[in-house]
């Protein structure tokens, strides 16, 4: 796929740093994607959709820290691979069965919490809550950004983003944290 | 709203264990396919198209995304825009509309025939980038903050993202073939036609009646 872009570009670093990311991390990237599809042809297509969405969302990858970067271009990658398995197989996005509460957690009630505790419980998490909150909190990413780079409908990058959060505060109250 | 804690417990729970879950496995030895269309994303990506300077005065990346929308001047229903490039499959989504041809599968895999642009550039314009491969030509000419591409593709590898965020959608048709001609939302016009074994690929920040001249002047190569 050929993807034509209006952009500016500001040094030959940045010229270069597109290919820097193809070159270190193709092979974690198409390990990743063939853990997930299992087919060698579907875990290169995943592979080149995956870049066609970071040279896309160019700005903003580039902007992601060093140290993060391999996970961050890990999860990029397994979310693609999991998109494109579900498109392969005509599947829906399976909600989780979690009750909606209607009211969203409020970030702050976080703060608030043991730390130790907040990583276990997070550690606890399914996957693809993990991912989510990785890349809204940690990345800083909105939904549509999330949508964007992995292929996931914005509004089930939202409601999987409060799932997450329901998930997790109600794992840490049944853990028996007491917030002040 | 403060985070900081929950970013912190996600950051140093979530990058080791995300780092650590990597199948292993032996290096993979990519396709010949895979190797070729990642050469040209790079290529693509590594390419300034055009630099565009804000009333900041900073150069800014402008990557568009929106929905197709008709302009005053040539009002099409969705149906006839469809309609419209019949030699072409069109996908439109939120960011870019994806083109691809209709019908890949009898042209030509390798080029075989090479266009050239024949239009007298003046003195000022400069041949900025060159590239040549079996199935993608490319070349851009540059002068200041002008810039003209084009290239031609074999229909195989021709699967393109454009800017069509408010673009302007121009009915043109090219040896009576219909393509897709439109004016994008940062000044620059797009022609795209399909000459039955190639795809063809011209984009330029340039008016309209030089656009069009430019355009006249791709002819085979002799």
């Amino acid at each position: 796929m050929i993807t034509v872009f209006i952009a500016a570009l500001e040094t030959e670093y940045e010229r270069s740093l597109f290919e820097q990311w193809y070159l270190r991390y193709r092979q974690t990237m198409y390990a990743v994607a063939y853990g997930v599809l299992h087919n060698r042809e579907d875990a290169e297509d995943a592979v080149h959709q995956t870049f066609i969405n970071l040279a896309e969302k160019y700005e903003k990858a580039a902007s992601v820290p060093e140290s993060e970067m391999k996970a961050f271009i890990i999860v990029i990658t397994r979310n693609t691979a999991i998109n494109l398995y579900r498109r392969n197989k005509r599947e829906a996005e399976q909600l989780t069965t979690l009750e909606d509460d209607s009211e969203p957690v409020e970030t702050d009630f976080f703060e608030q919490i043991d730390y130790e505790m907040l990583v276990q419980t997070i550690a606890a998490l399914p996957k693809k809550y993990k991912d989510v909150l990785f890349l809204r909190f940690v990345q800083e990413l909105s939904a549509k950004e999330v949508a964007e780079l992995t292929g996931i409908p914005a509004e089930t990058v939202r409601k999987r983003t409060e799932r997450a959060k329901k998930l997790l505060k109600l794992s840490l109250e049944r853990s028996g944290i007491i917030v002040s | 709203m403060s985070h900081e804690q929950l970013k912190k417990a996600l950051s140093e729970t979530l990058i080791p264990e995300y780092e650590q879950s990597v199948p292993e496995t032996a290096p993979h030895e990519f396709s010949p396919a895979f190797e070729k269309k990642m050469k040209a994303l790079i290529r693509r990506r590594e390419k300034s198209y055009y630099r565009f300077v804000n009333t900041a005065g900073k150069r800014v990346a402008c990557v568009a995304g929106a929905v197709l929308v008709l302009s005053a001047l040539s009002v099409m229903k969705a149906d006839a825009i469809k309609n419209a490039f019949r030699d072409f499959s069109v996908q439109f989504r939120n960011v870019f509309s994806t083109v691809r041809p209709a019908d890949p599968h009898d042209a030509p895999k390798t080029i075989e025939e090479k266009y050239v642009v024949t239009y007298p550039f003046d003195e000022g314009y400069q041949i900025d980038y060159q590239y040549e491969s079996d199935t993608l030509c490319s070349i851009t000419y540059r002068k200041g903050d002008t810039t003209v591409f084009f290239d031609q593709y074999t229909k195989e590898l021709f699967d393109a993202d454009v800017n069509t965020e408010d673009a302007e959608m121009i009915p043109y048709t090219v040896d009576g073939r219909e393509a897709i001609f439109f004016l994008d939302n940062l000044g620059a016009y797009h022609l795209i036609w399909d000459d039955g074994d190639y795809i063809l690929y011209l984009l330029a920040n340039v008016d309209k009646e030089t656009f069009l001249e430019i355009a006249d002047s791709i002819k085979k190569a002799e």
